[in-house]
């Protein structure tokens, strides 16, 4: 074999070998997208949109103590439209039999803008809070292209103000999405990707390249906590099992970490759903992981393509993952699934007092009765 | 001849994916209920189609079938009643077998299939297809007794155009209409039937005397559902997975296609509910469902699924919701599902049958 029979060799080598890395990705998108996979319609009970919110309830985060949820909105708005945080009281336990007559009415909050703070530039996605001696503080992750921030607010519930306290930004915030706060001034978030945002960070999805990443502020730096990540989108901190849980949105699973006294993260283990996860929430007494998902992921693509004038309908979905006492095995079921008329693109979830509430992208917020908390 | 290579692997690529998607191979099954479910003590080998009478709230069962099976000729045929009035509390629920009279009728030759009622003066007339030992059909006619309670044969009725009855519904006193899900005979048969495509399904009318032909090149269809008080007929088409709804011709020789709903899984029996709407047991997962069937005496599940399809005035428009799913651990190979005073029953090809409550229409 001479030196061109080898040269010409090694590219019909080289071109076969891409063609084959090609043809794979192609199909791995195909299945990727879903395109064969229905979503039927199916609730636990009664259900009814919160008023006030029309465009958007991409985060939830229930504080307990105030038995109150906050939700993050405005992500459908076009530019100039604010972004902004609503609060929904949820009744007192045993005020159920008012639960029918009741309006389901979600606030929104005043914002007291500090030095660094721009209401122009403020797009929330995930939120999550610390509760200290009776002081809320709520940290949100502003996802506008322009603040590659994580905005903290104290809340101030006689007011129904937030008073930005400080913007905590890093170069390393790519694609901020969802984030988990461990305690005052330390949280961990998600990098959805590598690329901000747009055709970069489509294409870097849709060929699964697993560049997202997971980061943690300790109060002073932020350092990775998981360099390479695939895809996380939610993350929620379990405090009374110090446990980390991430949703990987294109490996379609939901990822176990332990979290030690120094925050450093160990990975337990992945519960595969074959559906993307997106919003997460963890219920205090039982342990039990809910979910939101986007079921039919080429719906989705669509769906975030639009306009807030015209956008197809994508399905939503809740799961909950009951986690057995042997701590490696579990059981899923399905309290509420919709094709995408009611609800569409189920982004953030909460489960409180047997009711559901779930947030959408850039659509309204649901609240469900679940009226065998058992069986759903 | 290399040339031919790769259009050939690439047709195959792509039946290999067809068969794929046919198959569910890449499903997901959630699980979920409308409230506590738990089995009814009584139909084990199957509860394949459940007709409810609404004036009495009893529901009758069928149980036994054998489908294309020769093998599986020992298994007992039996007719169960279920009584939506008895107890729900924490005890068993219970099914009743019927024994049936008759000097003409073969108990050792009955495994019954499709069945429906009318009301013929006064006492409550069953029909139920019937597939004997060598998978010969016929119709057998049987009047409900309550005293005993049992069942009284009354005639068999036999005909040509009975080629592979699945289904039936009555439109009239003695005045049938039945669905022939194919052709083959055997289960090879049907197997090339069902991977050619073969459109070989069939529907009569059955005026008391003679068969007229409704429908043919059809599917397989399955399932069939008749409303009374809008004259609509619905028709479930297994190999397409979906439904029709028609208009039935006054003299019930002919009919006019309205809609129809892709339902993306394979629904088999319907049931009319009393708002309107229609109910189906269907086969979310195919590959899982024919494992469970080729072993329905032994340990396989498949995945079982209920469909509500509610339409709208004109039966042009119609919604979906799914009222029950599971990975077939519950309940396996969901063939129909009945409704009565929140009370859901769901039938199966071969194993069981379940009973659930609802807890709240919304869940439906």
């Amino acid at each position: 074999m001479g030196p061109s029979n080898f040269t010409s060799f090694l590219f019909k080598l080289t071109s076969w070998l891409g063609i084959v890395w090609l043809s794979t990705t192609i199909v791995r998108f195909i299945l990727l997208s879903d395109s064969n996979k229905r979503v039927y319609n199916h609730t636990p009970g009664p259900c009814r949109i919160l008023q006030g919110i029309e465009n958007g309830s991409a985060g939830i985060e229930y504080v307990p103590e105030l038995r109150l949820a906050f939700i993050s909105n405005g992500l459908g708005g076009s530019d100039g439209e604010i972004g902004r945080i609503l609060t929904y009281e949820f009744p007192e336990p045993k005020a159920e039999q008012d639960r029918s007559v009741k309006i389901h009415e979600a606030i929104p909050l005043k914002i007291q803008k500090s030095d660094s703070f721009r209401q122009d530039k403020f797009s929330p996605l995930g939120l999550s809070s610390f509760t200290s001696k009776g002081r809320v503080s709520l940290y949100v992750v502003n996802t506008h292209p322009e603040r590659k921030c994580v905005e903290a607010f104290t809340f101030v519930k006689e007011k129904s103000l937030l008073q930005h306290r400080k913007s905590i930004c890093d170069h390393k915030f790519n694609s901020l999405t969802d984030i988990a706060v461990v305690g005052a001034d330390r949280f961990f978030v998600t990098n959805l990707a590598y690329f901000n945002n747009g055709w970069m960070q489509m294409a870097e999805l849709s060929m699964q390249m697993n560049m997202g990443s997971i980061l943690l502020f300790n109060g002073k730096t932020v350092e990775y906590a998981e360099k390479y990540s695939p895809s996380p989108s939610g993350i929620f901190y379990d405090t009374p099992r110090e446990r980390l849980i991430v949703s990987s949105m294109i490996n379609e699973v939901i990822q176990l970490y332990s979290v030690k006294r120094d925050l450093s993260i160990d990975h337990k283990l992945d519960i595969s759903l074959l559906s993307s996860p997106g919003g997460l929430y963890v219920e205090q007494k039982s342990g039990d992981i809910f979910a939101s998902f986007h079921p039919v992921l080429n719906s989705l693509i669509f769906h975030w393509l639009g306009t807030n004038e015209e956008r197809k309908a994508s399905p939503s979905q809740v799961l909950r993952i009951r986690m057995q006492n042997d701590d490696v095995s579990w059981v899923v079921t399905e309290p509420y699934a919709n094709d995408g008329a009611t609800i569409s693109a189920s982004n953030a979830v909460a489960y409180v007092n047997d009711q559901l509430l779930i947030g959408s992208l850039f659509g309204k917020c649901l609240l469900c009765d679940v009226d065998y908390p058992t069986l759903a | 001849m290399g040339k031919l290579i790769i259009p050939i692997v690439i047709g195959l690529c792509a039946f290999a994916w067809r068969i794929y998607e046919s198959m569910d191979m890449g499903r997901t099954i959630y699980n979920h209920r409308p409230g506590v479910c738990r089995q009814v003590h009584g139909p084990v080998k199957g509860s394949e189609d459940i007709e409810v009478i609404r004036s009495e709230g009893i529901a009758f069962v069928t149980s036994g079938l054998i489908y294309l099976q020769p093998t599986r000729a020992h298994v007992e045929g039996k007719m169960f009643l279920y009584d939506f009035n008895q107890k729900l509390g924490t005890g068993q629920l219970k099914a009743k077998e019927l024994p049936i009279k008759g000097s003409n009728f073969d108990q050792n030759n009955f495994h019954p299939h499709g069945l429906s009622h009318w009301v013929v003066n006064g006492v409550i007339r069953l029909y139920v297809i019937n597939h004997d030992d060598d998978f010969k059909h016929s119709i057998e006619v049987f009047d409900y007794d309550p005293s005993g309670p049992s069942l009284i044969h009354k005639k068999s009725l036999k005909h040509p155009s009975f080629i592979r009855p699945n289904n039936i519904v009555a439109v009239g006193a003695d005045q049938l209409i039945i669905t022939n899900d194919g052709v083959a005979q055997t289960e090879i048969g049907n197997f090339f039937e069902i991977l050619s495509g073969y459109k070989g399904g069939t529907v009569y009318f059955w005026d008391g005397k003679e068969s007229h032909q409704i429908l043919s090149g059809m599917g397989a269809p399955n399932g069939i559902a008749y409303d009374i008080k809008t004259n609509k007929l619905f028709i479930s088409e297994v190999n397409y997975r979906r439904i029709h709804a028609y208009d039935l011709a006054k003299d019930k020789k002919s009919v006019t296609l309205l809609s129809t709903v892709n339902l993306y899984s394979a629904c088999d029996n319907l049931f009319l509910d009393s708002d309107g709407s229609v109910y189906s047991g269907c086969h979310s997962v195919l590959i899982e469902t024919a494992k469970s069937i080729g072993d329905c005496d032994g340990e396989a599940t498949s995945p079982s699924q209920v469909l509500r399809i509610k339409f709208d005035s004109e039966y042009k428009i119609a919604s979906v919701s799914e009222p029950y799913s599971n990975d077939g651990k519950e309940v396996s190979g969901s063939s129909i599902a009945a409704l009565y005073n929140n009370q859901m029953l769901i039938g199966t090809v071969c194993k069981g049958l379940l009973h659930c409550e609802v807890t709240h229409p919304s869940v439906l």
